[in-house]
């Protein structure tokens, strides 16, 4: 099977399934874009933004992922489920915080949306699940004055 | 032109597809189809009427004038209509509760110490209705009303107050030194009103006893170290007389010029001054006992009225006309003749009595005898047999009285105006309602006193009367901060801690009459419409449905202070279970999350933990907000102005807006209610639909 190689942003060098990797719609316009004659094809397509360690394991979803339908057209009046994560991708995103915001950053740059999706509902169910402590799961530091706070809590308004 | 355009008479009546009349200025124009290609062929002139009736025009709202900020295609309005912002709807469920028992009041302390540790959701609830009924209540009187008025009338009093300005936290109410010097006002009025009003039920069973009964006054009880404390406090309130001024009832100068003002400790003067008119012969109060219901009985028991009394050596507590006539009023003449001890009923023991005694050296002269009630053992047999033979006091019995206000600016002010007694504004609030609240710490106890219903003050604080002076609301004062504040100057665990209200739910419908102990508390919370059916299943339906031992089961021995319970139910979704949020007063849904996420070992020991969520870009921070049901959406915004603004691109999808209305003032002197602002509000229900597993 044909496959492509990608540079990670450290500079390393990964070799995936073209096929594969059009799961990416940016990997996918940059090979239709990109004119490939067989004397050039041993250059590397740089991906300056993500690293090769999150490459493998944006491959790994890829990979068990390659035989999915499209996904349907997002209906903004459709309430979005954040309980339909199957089990595989819930062990999968089984991971450190730094890695799974990693993961959402290579799904957002390479534009794939069923890995945006998946790890953007996992987070969303981590914020419901630490709803009183948003502040210290997520190391976030709180910008608000107390009177703020306090006009915030009494009005509800955002 | 374009009225010629539109007056075409062919056109006018013409709707065919096909129609084939030639165009003809003023008669007829081409056809042409919808510039939105919407299928719709019409004579060109007709090309604006069409616009009102094509399904792809876009058109705002129908909710725009409501606050509603999206335009959509004509035919996507009542698919809109469902997610429409403005379209919000009001919870009006209500429930029930009754407040607890002096039984139950222990064990409820009991259940109630956990409450921060253990989330029990019937707890929670029962709570939460507790914080919005003590928020509720106004601490406002009819007497504060009736202060505004009589403040109006009189001259300000300048107080140059020395407390410190209660510090302002948490939305409390700040007392400065404008709003604090017409406190201390009102205070005063107050507490002379509420002076008054004992003086006049008093006084008001004297009158009773005085028309039944001839009462004979002897002079065998006349105390005479009374009388002369009488009259030195006479001599005493000489200083502060004027010539030719009213008297105040109950302290006036013998010789019908000078006025003795009373003392305004029982506060009683001032009002009565009020109470009383400024003119002669109308309502005369003697020591706030009306005069004039008794005088026309008395007046057939003796005619003897002596005219000519002027002279006679009244002391302490007698009238005198400010125009020094010697001509009294019929009914101050029978007043003035009264020598008799007003029959007494069982009063407090620490009541006194201000009575007209005969002086025991000249039977025309009469004086004010205060006379200690507690002393008085038998109603029904009074302890004088004298038939009351009527003399004048000299004077009239009645003299107009004018407010006279007093500089005591110079005067050193107490340190305590408010009468507080070291504990502070909050507290004192606290106490008030903890004592009025139903079930709550009484303040008198109901004695019986010879068949009479007495009620004894049992209060072991002072109650400001500024408190009842102003409209404050309690809640504003008395915030959960100030009660932990004040919580170790309570007697009672703070009222925000400790629960007053029964666990049980009840539910009586709205068109049944309830006692008048029984709480009813309204949901009220806003709704987008299509959001509404999954709060009132999920909350109403569920939720406070199954609070009463179905969904969360207490142990048998609750009553007896057991704290345990357990779910008998929680959401399908595995792990999740159901949440209350004290701020935002709803209930939530928290799923259990199985990816575990934790940081690697080594930045943890290195300290490195950063945050990732905000570093994520904008759009994918929306992303993820999408995900969210409104009540995390709420928790999020709370989180930094980062999630907040995040929270905030969402309010057009998923916020409501809430019409704020305002009461407008015209000069004219009416007023009419109109739209001040428009708010856009973060919907709170929680998950979209629940269901529920054992």
């Amino acid at each position: 099977m044909p496959s492509i190689r990608l540079q990670g942003s450290d500079g390393e060098i990964f070799e995936v399934d073209v096929e594969l990797a059009k799961q990416s719609v940016t990997i996918k316009a940059m090979l239709e874009d990109l004119v490939m004659d067989d004397e050039g094809d041993d250059d590397p397509i740089p991906l300056t933004n993500v690293n090769v360690a999150i490459l493998k394991k944006v491959t790994q979803w890829c990979t068990h992922h390659k035989d999915d339908p499209p996904p349907p057209e997002d209906d903004e009046n459709k309430e979005k489920q954040t309980d339909d994560i199957t089990v595989w991708d819930q062990e999968f995103l089984k991971v450190g915080q730094r890695t799974l915001f990693e993961l959402i950053l290579a799904a957002n740059y390479l534009d794939i949306e069923g890995l945006l999706n998946v790890t953007c509902k996992t987070v969303a169910s981590m914020i419901k699940e630490k709803t009183e402590e948003i502040h210290k799961t997520f190391t976030v530091e709180s910008d608000f004055t107390e009177e703020e706070e306090a006009q915030m809590r009494k009005e509800k308004l955002v | 032109m374009e009225e010629e355009v539109q007056q075409h008479s062919h056109c006018v009546n013409c709707v065919s597809r096909r129609c084939m009349t030639r165009p003809e200025p003023g008669i007829a124009c081409d056809l042409i189809g919808c510039p939105l290609v919407c299928g719709a062929v019409f004579h060109s002139c007709k090309a604006d009427e069409h616009r009102l009736l094509c399904p792809f025009e876009r058109v705002p709202c129908l909710n725009s004038n409501f606050g509603c900020p999206f335009t959509m295609a004509r035919n996507k309005v009542a698919e809109h209509l469902e997610v429409c912002p403005a379209s919000v709807v009001c919870c009006t469920m209500e429930w029930n509760r009754w407040p607890v028992s002096y039984a139950d009041r222990k064990s409820y302390e009991n259940l109630s110490r956990d409450v921060d540790e253990v989330a029990q959701l019937d707890m929670a609830l029962a709570l939460q209705d507790q914080r919005m009924l003590l928020e509720s209540l106004k601490v406002a009187t009819m007497m504060s009303k009736a202060t505004d008025k009589i403040s109006e009338t009189r001259e300000q009093i300048s107080v140059k107050s020395s407390v410190q300005e209660i510090p302002c936290t948490n939305g409390l109410v700040s007392v400065d030194e404008e709003s604090y010097g017409a406190l201390y006002q009102a205070t005063v009025e107050t507490t002379r009103s509420l002076a008054a009003a004992l003086d006049i039920l008093n006084s008001a069973t004297r009158d009773i006893g005085m028309l039944n009964t001839s009462l004979s006054v002897t002079t065998d009880k006349m105390d005479e170290s009374n009388r002369e404390s009488f009259q030195e406090r006479n001599l005493k309130d000489e200083d502060h007389l004027h010539e030719e001024e009213m008297g105040a009832v109950g302290g006036v100068d013998h010789n019908g010029i000078s006025q003795n003002a009373q003392s305004e400790q029982n506060g009683s003067s001032d009002l009565l001054c009020d109470l009383s008119t400024t003119s002669l012969g109308t309502a005369v109060l003697c020591n706030g006992f009306p005069l004039e219901n008794m005088c026309s009985q008395i007046k057939d028991q003796d005619q003897n009225f002596p005219r000519d009394s002027i002279d006679s050596n009244i002391e302490n507590g007698e009238c005198a006309a400010a125009d020094g006539t010697s001509e009294p009023s019929s009914s101050l003449l029978v007043a003035a003749q009264l020598r008799e001890i007003i029959p007494f009923s069982a009063l407090p023991d620490s009541a006194f009595q201000h009575i007209l005694m005969p002086d025991e050296d000249d039977e025309e002269d009469l004086y004010w005898k205060k006379v200690d009630l507690g002393d008085v053992k038998d109603v029904d047999d009074p302890p004088f047999s004298h038939t009351p033979s009527f003399k004048f006091l000299s004077n009239s019995w009645y003299i107009p009285k004018e407010d006279k206000a007093v500089d005591t600016s110079d005067l050193e002010v107490a340190e305590d105006p408010m009468d507080l007694q070291g504990i502070d504004l909050i507290t004192a609030a606290l106490l008030f309602c903890l004592g009025d609240s139903p079930g709550g710490r009484g303040i008198s106890d109901s004695r019986m006193v010879d068949v009479y219903h007495i009620d004894f003050g049992t209060q072991t604080f002072s109650l400001p009367s500024a408190i009842l002076a102003t409209n404050t609301m309690v809640g504003e004062i008395a915030s959960a901060s100030a009660c932990d504040h004040a919580n170790p100057q309570l007697s009672n665990p703070s009222p925000f801690q400790t629960l007053g209200l029964d666990l049980v739910l009840e539910c009586v419908a709205r068109y049944q009459p309830k006692q008048r102990s029984m709480f009813t508390f309204v949901c009220g919370q806003l709704f987008r419409r299509k959001e509404f059916p999954s709060h009132f299943k999920n909350v109403h339906g569920d939720i406070h449905a199954g609070l009463n031992g179905w969904m969360e089961q207490r142990c048998p021995l609750a009553y007896y202070g057991c704290t345990y319970s357990q779910r008998r139910f929680c959401p399908s979704t595995q792990g999740a279970k159901i949440i209350h949020d004290r701020h935002l007063r709803s209930f939530g849904v928290q799923p259990c999350v199985s990816t575990v996420l934790e940081e690697p070992s080594r930045n943890c020991v290195l300290g490195l933990r950063s945050d990732h969520l905000s570093s994520l870009p904008f759009e994918v921070l929306q992303h993820i907000a999408g995900f969210l049901d409104g009540f995390s959406l709420c928790q999020l915004a709370c989180v930094s102005r980062l999630m907040r603004d995040v929270c905030g691109s969402l309010l057009q999808s998923r916020g409501m807006v809430i019409l704020q209305w305002g009461k407008k003032k015209y000069p004219e002197g009416n007023s009419s209610w109109q739209i001040k602002e428009k708010a856009t509000l973060e919907c709170t229900e929680a998950s979209h639909s629940v269901s529920f597993s054992c």
